[in-house]
C-alpha cells in the first residue's frame, strides 16, 4: 500500500486530471453556435479544462510544497468510518421517498451515533427522534418546506 | 443639511404602529433564515410578497428590509458554531470562526461578529444617506470589462492569500469555475456539462456546494480523524466564555471599520456581499502582523468579513434605489416589490417619494438596533450547542445539511449533490486544498464568464478592451502585482527555510 502522505498528495490531482479530460470532451462535443462573442459557450469550459489539466499535472510532478492536511487520517479510519457514513447517507437519500422524513432521519441518526461510538440504543433513539422532530418542525412548519413526514 | 429633518420624519413614520412590529418580525425571520442553511433571504422576501398585499407600502418594505438585514446577521451563527455557512457571504466567517469555536472562543467570535455586523450595517446606512447619488454614478462606470477585472482580481487575491500553496489555491479555483459553468449557457441556451441529468440544466446551486464542502465535509473529517482515538478526547468542544476581553476587542475593532468600508463599496457591484467578505478578509491577512493565524482562528478575519457583508446591504441599496439596478437576488425581489407598489426606482425616487424612502432608511437603522439587541443575548443560548458531545452533534449537522439542501428546490438531487460535495470537501482537505477557493470560483464563476463574454461582445478590438478601460487596467495591474509579490514572498520563505534546515 502507498504511504498515505503520498496518496494524499497524488490522489486528488490524478482525479482532477480525469475531470479535466471529461470537461474538455464535454465542451468539445457542444454544438457550434454563431454567437457574437469570441469565447462562445464551448471555449470557456474548454480553456478551463486545459488549465485544470496543466495545474493537476504540475501538482502530480510535486510542484507544490508538501502539506499537513493528512494529519490524523489513516486507512482503517477511511474503511470503518468514511465508507459506512457515505453508505448510510446514500441509503438515507434512497429511503426518504419510501419511508418519509421521520423514519429515515431517525434511522440515519441512530446509525451514525452508533458508528461514532455511542452504544446505548435507547439514548440514541431518544436523541435521534427528538432531533428529527425539531428539524421537521423548523423546516416544514416554520419555513413551509414540503417534506413527507411518514410513508403513504 | 436637508437630510436630518427628512430622516427624523422617517423615524417618526417608522416608529408608528404597526411598523416597529413589522421590523421586529422581519428581523426575527431574517435571523432564522440566516441561521438555517438552504433557504436564503431572496426566497424569504419573495415568500412575503403575498403577505405584504395586505400592508401599506412602508410597513411591507420595513419588514422586508428587516429580513434582508437579519439574514446577514444570522449567517455568522452556524458558520462559527458548526462550520455550515448558510450563504456564500458567510463562507469566510467559517474559515476562522469554526477554528475559534474549537478553541472554546466561539462565543467571543459571535459577539464580535454581532458588533461588527451592527457597525458595518449602520455605517453603510450613513453612507447610503450621504453619498448615494455620487456613488451611483461610480457604479455606472462599471461595465462588463470593469466587472470582469474586479472579479478576476478578487479571485486571484483570495486564492493566493487563503491557500497555503498558490498552485493548490488556483487549482481549486479553476475547479470552482468549471462547476459554475455547468448548466444552461445564458447566451445561447445550450446545456453545458450536464452529463444528461436534466436537473443540472439549472446549474448547481452555490449553497449546495457550500453546505457540502463545509458541513458534510467536516462531519466526514471528524468521523475519520477521530477513529481509534480515546473517547475522553472527543467529548465536546465546550461553550467557553463569550464576553471578549480588552485584547480581543482591540483585535476586532480595526478590521470592523476597514471591513465596513470595503463591504459598502463592493455592495455597489454585482455579487457585492461575497466580494466584500472575501476582499476584506484578504486585506486583513495582508495587513496583519500574524498572517499565519488566519485560517486557524483569527478574530480579525471574522470581524472584517462579517462587517463587510453587513455593510454591503447599504451599498447594494444604492444602485437599487437610485438607478433601479439590482445586483443580487434579494435586491431583485425588492425591486419587484417597489414596482408592485407603483414606485419607480431611479434618481428621482429619493425626491418624488422622499417620505417613503426616508422611512425605509430610518427602518434600516431600527432593524440594526433590533438585531443587535435581539442577537447579543442569544449568543449565550446558541453557544450551548458546543456543549453537545461531538458524536451526537456531527450526525445532526449531516441531517441539517441534507434538509438545508433539500429546502432550496425541494429536490433530492440537491441532497445527493450535497453529499457528493461533502466527499469532495473531505478529499480536498486531505490533499491540502482549501475549499474556500473552490466556493469562491463557484460563486463568482457565472458572473465572471458573463462579464468576459459581454465585454468581448461590445469590444471593437477584442481582448484589448480590458487594457483600454482605465478601471479595468488598474485592477489587472493590481492582480499582476499581487501574484508577483506572492511568488517572491513564498520564494524568500522557501530559501529561508532551506538555509535554516
Amino acid at each position: 500500500m502507498k504511504n498515505p502522505t503520498n496518496l494524499s498528495e497524488t490522489l486528488l490531482p490524478a482525479l482532477l486530471l480525469v475531470v479535466a479530460g471529461l470537461v474538455f470532451i464535454g465542451a468539445w462535443r457542444l454544438p457550434d453556435t454563431a454567437t457574437a462573442d469570441l469565447v462562445g459557450p464551448k471555449m470557456y469550459p474548454g480553456a478551463l479544462a486545459i488549465l485544470l489539466a496543466f495545474l493537476s499535472g504540475l501538482l502530480l510532478m510535486g510542484a507544490a510544497p508538501p502539506h499537513g492536511g493528512d494529519a490524523g487520517i489513516n486507512f482503517p479510519g477511511i474503511v470503518r468510518r468514511f465508507l459506512p457514513l457515505v453508505l448510510f447517507s446514500t441509503l438515507y437519500v434512497l429511503a426518504l421517498p419510501l419511508l418519509g422524513f421521520m423514519i429515515a432521519t431517525t434511522a440515519l441518526l441512530m446509525a451514525c451515533f452508533y458508528l461514532l461510538g455511542e452504544r446505548r440504543h435507547w439514548l440514541n433513539f431518544l436523541i435521534a427522534a427528538g432531533c428529527t422532530l425539531v428539524t421537521y418542525l423548523l423546516f416544514a412548519t416554520l419555513l413551509g418546506i414540503q417534506m413527507t413526514a411518514f410513508p403513504g | 443639511m436637508d437630510a436630518i429633518p427628512l430622516l427624523m420624519n422617517g423615524f417618526s413614520q417608522a416608529l408608528t404602529a404597526p411598523n416597529p412590529l413589522s421590523a421586529l418580525i422581519g428581523c426575527f425571520l431574517g435571523t432564522v433564515v440566516g441561521v438555517l442553511p438552504g433557504i436564503g433571504p431572496s426566497t424569504t422576501v419573495a415568500l412575503m410578497i403575498p403577505i405584504s398585499f395586505a400592508m401599506n407600502p412602508a410597513t411591507a418594505l420595513i419588514m422586508m428590509m428587516g429580513v434582508y438585514c437579519g439574514a446577514m446577521y444570522g449567517g455568522a451563527i452556524t458558520s462559527i458554531l458548526i462550520n455550515v455557512p448558510g450563504e456564500a457571504s458567510s463562507v469566510m466567517t467559517a474559515v476562522d470562526g469554526y477554528p475559534l469555536a474549537k478553541q472554546g472562543r466561539g462565543g467571543v467570535a459571535m459577539v464580535l461578529c454581532q458588533v461588527g455586523s451592527f457597525i458595518g450595517g449602520t455605517l453603510s446606512i450613513v453612507g447610503l444617506m450621504i453619498v448615494a447619488l455620487p456613488l451611483a454614478n461610480l457604479a455606472l462606470q462599471f461595465g462588463p470589462a470593469e466587472n470582469f477585472s474586479v472579479m478576476f482580481f478578487a479571485l486571484i487575491l483570495a486564492a493566493t492569500l487563503i491557500s497555503e500553496s498558490m498552485l493548490r489555491g488556483i487549482t481549486a479555483l479553476i475547479l470552482g469555475l468549471i462547476l459554475a459553468s455547468i448548466g444552461t449557457d445564458l447566451q445561447t441556451g445550450i446545456g453545458r456539462l450536464t452529463m444528461g441529468v436534466p436537473e443540472l440544466l439549472d446549474g448547481i446551486d452555490n449553497v449546495v456546494v457550500i453546505i457540502g464542502v463545509f458541513g458534510v465535509g467536516e462531519v466526514l473529517w471528524y468521523a475519520v480523524s477521530t477513529y481509534g482515538k480515546a473517547e475522553a478526547t472527543l467529548e465536546r468542544i465546550g461553550a467557553g466564555r463569550w464576553i471578549p476581553n480588552r485584547k480581543e476587542w482591540r483585535a476586532g475593532l480595526g478590521p470592523i471599520f476597514r471591513g465596513s468600508l470595503t463591504g459598502f463599496l463592493t455592495g455597489l457591484l454585482a455579487a457585492g456581499s461575497v466580494l466584500g467578505s472575501f476582499l476584506s478578509y484578504s486585506f486583513e491577512k495582508r495587513l496583519s502582523k500574524h498572517p499565519e493565524q488566519f485560517g486557524k482562528g483569527a478574530l480579525e478575519g471574522i470581524t472584517a468579513c462579517e462587517s463587510a457583508n453587513n455593510a454591503s446591504t447599504g451599498g447594494a441599496l444604492i444602485p437599487l434605489l437610485t438607478l433601479g439596478i439590482p445586483h443580487s437576488g434579494t435586491t431583485a425581489v425588492l425591486l419587484t416589490v417597489l414596482t408592485m407598489y407603483g414606485l419607480k426606482p431611479g434618481p428621482q425616487m429619493m425626491i418624488d417619494q422622499a417620505p417613503l424612502m426616508w422611512t425605509v432608511i430610518a427602518s434600516l437603522y431600527i432593524a440594526n438596533v433590533i438585531l443587535i439587541v435581539m442577537n447579543l443575548p442569544a449568543v449565550g443560548v446558541f453557544i450551548k450547542i458546543l456543549d453537545v458531545p461531538l458524536k451526537f452533534l456531527m450526525p445532526i449537522i449531516l441531517v441539517f445539511a441534507s434538509v438545508g439542501a433539500f429546502s432550496i428546490n425541494s429536490s433530492l438531487t440537491d441532497v445527493v449533490l450535497v453529499l457528493l460535495f461533502g466527499v469532495i470537501g473531505f478529499f480536498m482537505r486531505w490533499s491540502g486544498f482549501t475549499p474556500v477557493a473552490l466556493v469562491l470560483g463557484m460563486v463568482l464563476g457565472e458572473r465572471l464568464e458573463q462579464s468576459l463574454r459581454q465585454a468581448l461582445m461590445i469590444s471593437s478590438n477584442g481582448g484589448l478592451i480590458f487594457l483600454t478601460k482605465p478601471i479595468s487596467l488598474v485592477f489587472l495591474l493590481l492582480t499582476a502585482a499581487i501574484v508577483a509579490v506572492d511568488l517572491l514572498t513564498r520564494k524568500k520563505g522557501r530559501v529561508a527555510d532551506d538555509s535554516e534546515g
